[in-house]
């Protein structure tokens, strides 16, 4: 049996190693960004200097030799899906019995003129690396549209070359649309201290300027405001990359639409990862979900199917992390942007050391249901068991100390957690 | 490589500083003041062309820097002491009294500058270690590591080279030692002036890192009490190293109370045997000597046991604390392969069987034929057999009792070690008295102190800093991390714990891992591990961006 896997992202390679350790079917990877699977949350490390590309590379390069995984770096321009086969940009032509989809995502467009000036970009391959690379030479004003993830981590890898950053968000706080209104601003809070990091919010950016030679000059808001700048970042978002099978029979919406065992609409071809669309997304949750970690559990999921027998997809309990700068982020359990009617909550903080937990728990029952932790480490299979146990909030934060993940000799913050959820009890007389 | 550019001044201007350091290296051994001048102009306009080239980056260097710029003040304050340094060791006689007041003065006043309030925590310089020339295993790396290595080619063998150096640092050699200061007293003074400035530096890097803090504080208290200021008062009141009345010398054992053996393989050579029961140095002496023999044989299994072998690695040890500080520049570079881990147990376990081989030897020749009492015991050759194969033999049952807990091929690997060194303990028992082992015990301890204790842990030890990292003998030679290694593997509470499915594989965790340990290997399959090289530095925990590994000591469920 020949599996072809196209893409060599997370979902790509999990799959790829996963099914490598439950059968000995021939197994190739297709890519046309890079051979090798690295890591692509870690390419900003590589613009700052921490660490070489080389070290993204998750695996040693032999790694894929002993396990005989054949590695092939082409594009990809036709699938056929009756008689099985790809045919690549060289004109060669591949069969395959088994098909995995891994194409990941695009980056979003703003889709207003000038987006093919000179010095606008993306970040999402090792390709934009590059360019980012090129772009930001002999740049002393840049602008970073979009307040998500990337946008952060774009801010703080043109930081680190020194150059101005002014930071173009659309909600009222960074990252509004994701974290409820206390984690936001608190991140918010923590940002504005970064010397030569300017943020603006509430702000669009309307139209892109740039000069006769086709280089980028500046950017105009939907207030009509001019704001110079000679390199522009668009992180506003990802979206199912579905450019390959366009014009195919396979069905699609947003991305590639699979089933609750990531099958297609077509025998014999599965999607995973970014560029899967669930049917049927589990209560509370996204039908696409463009997070390195619902990547890998899909990948790791398939390679059971393919392996034999059926397995289906469970999304589980959700589970994010971030890093703003220094500040960390980690979330076990949806806490959602707007509560619940049915929610409650409790938010414990302490500004001076940037540190904020925010509990969301049942109002009648008071199970424990989410936490978002920021500049303290949680661990994360403790929560998702008193999730799973459904215990009550109160029992979560009496032993709160079992589940905190920071180093050794950090102030133990339970006991003041406890103290505070407490005092808020008996001021509120809310029977818990 | 970078591509040159034959035209361009900065070709020539690398050219020229080329020159100078070999100008420079050059007039290091020949000891020519007229010649290492001529070097050092000839560096000087290298330099300064390569300004004028690189006129841009230069200057985007000072914008980038414009908050860093007291960190730069610092860095200026603290090449002076360097350029003293540098200057004594070309020959220049720099070692008035004056001079080493500016020597210690600058290092204060650069650490001060440290402290002053930033308005960024040096956030990106420090992070960008891959574009540093110095820490990049560039051209600069070797010619650092051609500086180590003649450095300590000179202390070793040819310390005439080092006396203007030594003399810079006599009055304090006086002052705490009350005797002129040797090559020895030079390489402990700026090894403990290295750990102290650039663990400062660590503590300001990690201030938020509550673990790297203590942990820093530590090393720095560790090596400035125990490893310099009691053995240099010890001697200053004549317990050790010290001649009687008669200028006859009296014997010299290492003061160092955490340095244990085997990594302190002298512990029971001859000589040191006889200065512990030297009659002046006592009860100091002696009570060092019932120590050491404490801390190997109880001490250093138990806190291994509670804590993993980091109270050791990365709290106490002298070497350890100097590849963490000064050498935390290079953690980096050490070689992640598999390949360089299979190395790594063969040579670490070999180095622990060579140097008990050697003590085994070293003491049955000096115990043959002889009754040595030690206040009410007396010890001979029989005694010191029959002890040690007791405590071998103890160790074999213990490793037994431990099998159920690990896996077959490292018991194995036990056993033969014990077994190897008990067939070695008879052959020397039943040879003749200085022949032990076909050569002479005393060849046998002259070349480990030749072979691992000057060129391994030395030499090669912190002159490969700049280029294979800086725990290269701790990884590969040190057989006092190779004695806790086994337990720390099979018999330890310490573990890296892998907080669930979080990683994201970015690799940063076994990029500054400094003893090349693959940790994102297993902490992108979420297993919490030990490894027997780690020295619990918690680096990969701190450098971490998502919160994923923690070191911890947990009681552990039997797994095998």
């Amino acid at each position: 049996m020949h599996v072809l896997i196209i893409g060599n992202g997370v979902a790509g390679a999990s799959a790829a190693v996963e099914l490598r350790k439950k059968s000995n079917c021939t197994i190739t990877l297709l890519s046309d960004e890079h051979p090798y699977f690295f890591s692509r949350t870690a390419l900003m490390y590589v613009y700052m200097g921490q660490l070489l590309f080389e070290h993204t590379e998750v695996f040693e390069r032999d790694f894929w030799k002993k396990n005989t995984i054949s590695l092939l770096q082409a594009q990809l321009t036709q699938i056929n899906f009756k008689e099985q086969f790809i045919i690549l940009h060289n004109g060669e032509k591949i069969n395959y019995d088994k098909l995995v989809l891994a194409t990941g995502s695009i980056p979003k467009k703003l889709n207003i003129d000038g987006e093919h000036f000179k010095g606008v970009q993306y970040l999402y391959s090792k390709q934009d690396l590059d360019k980012l690379e090129q772009n930001s030479k002999n740049v002393k004003e840049a602008i970073v549209v979009g307040g998500g993830l990337i946008g952060v981590e774009l801010c703080e890898m043109l930081l680190s070359r020194g150059i101005e950053v002014h930071f173009f968000i659309k909600e009222k706080y960074f990252w509004n649309s994701v974290l409820p209104d206390t984690d936001a601003s608190f991140v918010q809070n923590y940002l504005k201290q970064i010397p030569r990091l300017h943020l603006h919010n509430n702000q669009v950016v309307n139209e892109i300027i740039g000069d006769e030679n086709g280089n980028l000059k500046g950017i105009k808001t939907k207030k009509g405001d001019f704001f110079s700048c000679q390199l522009l970042g668009v992180c506003i978002g990802v979206e199912p990359n579905i450019s390959c099978i366009k014009n195919t029979e396979l069905k699609t919406n947003r991305g590639i639409l699979v089933n609750e065992f990531l099958e297609t609409s077509i025998d014999n071809v599965y999607a995973i990862g970014d560029c899967a669309e669930l049917i049927f997304p589990e209560k509370n949750r996204k039908s696409i979900e463009a997070i390195w970690y619902s990547a890998k559990n899909m990948g790791i999921c398939v390679s059971s199917t393919l392996a034999g027998p059926k397995n289906m997809y469970e999304q589980g309990i959700w589970t994010n992390s971030a890093k703003f700068f220094e500040l960390e982020f980690q979330c076990v359990g949806l806490v959602k942007s707007t509560l619940d009617d049915m929610e409650n909550e409790f938010v414990w903080k302490n500004e001076k050391k940037n540190q904020l937990l925010h509990f969301i728990f049942e109002k009648d029952s008071t199970k424990f249901l989410a936490v978002n932790a920021i500049g303290l480490r949680i661990r994360q299979k403790t929560f998702e068991k008193w999730i799973k146990e459904e215990t009550t909030i109160i029992e979560v934060l009496k032993n709160l100390r079992l589940a905190l993940f920071d180093s050794e000799f950090s102030k133990d913050i339970s006991k003041e957690v406890f103290r505070l959820f407490s005092k808020i009890i008996f001021h509120t007389n809310e029977a818990i | 490589m970078r591509q040159f550019n034959f035209k361009s001044i900065k070709f020539y201007s690398k050219i020229l500083i080329y020159l100078g350091i070999s100008f420079l290296i050059y007039s290091l051994f020949i000891k020519n003041k007229s010649l290492s001048l001529i070097g050092l102009s000839i560096l000087f306009s290298g330099f300064v062309l390569y300004s004028i080239d690189s006129k841009e980056q230069i200057k985007s260097i000072f914008q980038i820097s414009n908050p860093f710029k007291i960190n730069l003040l610092s860095f200026l304050v603290g090449s002076i002491p360097f350029g003293i340094f540098f200057l004594n060791w070309l020959g220049f006689s720099l070692y008035s009294f004056l001079y080493f007041f500016i020597f210690i003065f600058s290092i204060f006043i650069s650490i001060l500058l440290l402290f002053l309030p930033q308005k960024t925590n040096l956030l990106y310089q420090e992070k960008a270690v891959f574009f540093h020339p110095l820490k990049n295993a560039s051209f600069y790396s070797i010619v650092l590591a051609v500086l180590f290595f003649i450095f300590y080619i000179q202390l070793y063998w040819y310390p005439d080279y080092l006396k203007n150096i030594s003399l810079l640092f006599n009055p304090l050699s006086q002052w705490i030692r009350n005797k002129p200061a040797d090559q020895w007293f030079l390489y402990g003074t700026i090894y403990t002036i290295g750990i102290v400035y650039w663990g400062i530096k660590f503590i300001q890097k990690h201030k938020h890192q509550v673990y790297q803090k203590w942990r820093t504080l530590s090393l720095i208290f560790s090596q400035v009490v125990f490893a310099y200021f009691i053995p240099s008062i010890m001697e200053a009141f004549s317990l050790n190293s010290s001649l009687d009345q008669n200028d006859v010398y009296l014997g010299y054992f290492n003061a160092n109370p955490i340095n244990s053996w085997p990594l302190n393989y002298d512990f029971f050579s001859g000589s040191h045997l006889e200065a512990y029961v030297q009659k002046t140095y006592q009860p100091y002496a002696l009570s060092y000597f019932i120590w050491g023999l404490v801390l190997f044989l109880v001490l250093t299994p138990v806190f291994t046991y509670f804590v993993g072998k980091r109270w050791y690695c990365s709290w106490l040890c002298s070497c350890g604390g100097l590849a963490e500080t000064v050498g935390d520049s290079f953690r980096h570079l050490s070689d992640k392969t598999f390949k360089s881990w299979k190395i790594e147990r063969i040579v670490i376990h070999t180095v622990l069987l060579f140097v008990s081989i050697m003590t085994i030897a070293v003491l049955l020749s000096y115990f043959s034929g002889k009754n040595v009492t030690i206040v009410y015991w007396t010890v001979n050759k029989t005694t010191v057999f029959i002890s040690i194969s007791l405590i071998l033999i103890l160790m074999v049952y213990f490793f037994y009792f431990l099998y159920k807990k690990s896996t077959r091929s490292i018991f194995i690997l036990m056993i033969g070690l014990i077994i190897t060194i008990l067939l070695f303990l008879f052959i020397a028992y039943f040879s003749g008295n200085s022949q032990v082992f076909i050569v002479k015990s005393s060849f046998l301890k002259k070349s480990y102190g030749f072979l691992i204790g000057a060129i391994f842990s030395g030499i090669l030890g912190v002159g490969l800093y700049p280029i294979l990292g800086s725990r290269f003998w701790c990884r590969f030679g040190c057989p006092m991390a190779s004695y806790m290694g086994i337990f720390q593997r099979f018999f330890s509470r310490f573990q890296i714990t892998v907080n669930g499915n979080q990683c994201i594989s970015c690799g940063n965790c076994s990029v500054y891992c400094e003893q090349g340990i693959d940790v994102r290997s297993y902490a992108q399959q979420g297993l919490s591990f030990t490894r027997s090289s780690c020295v619990g530095c918690g680096m990969c925990a701190t450098v971490c961006p998502r919160g994923v590994l923690k070191l911890e000591n947990v009681r552990k469920k039997e797994t095998k």
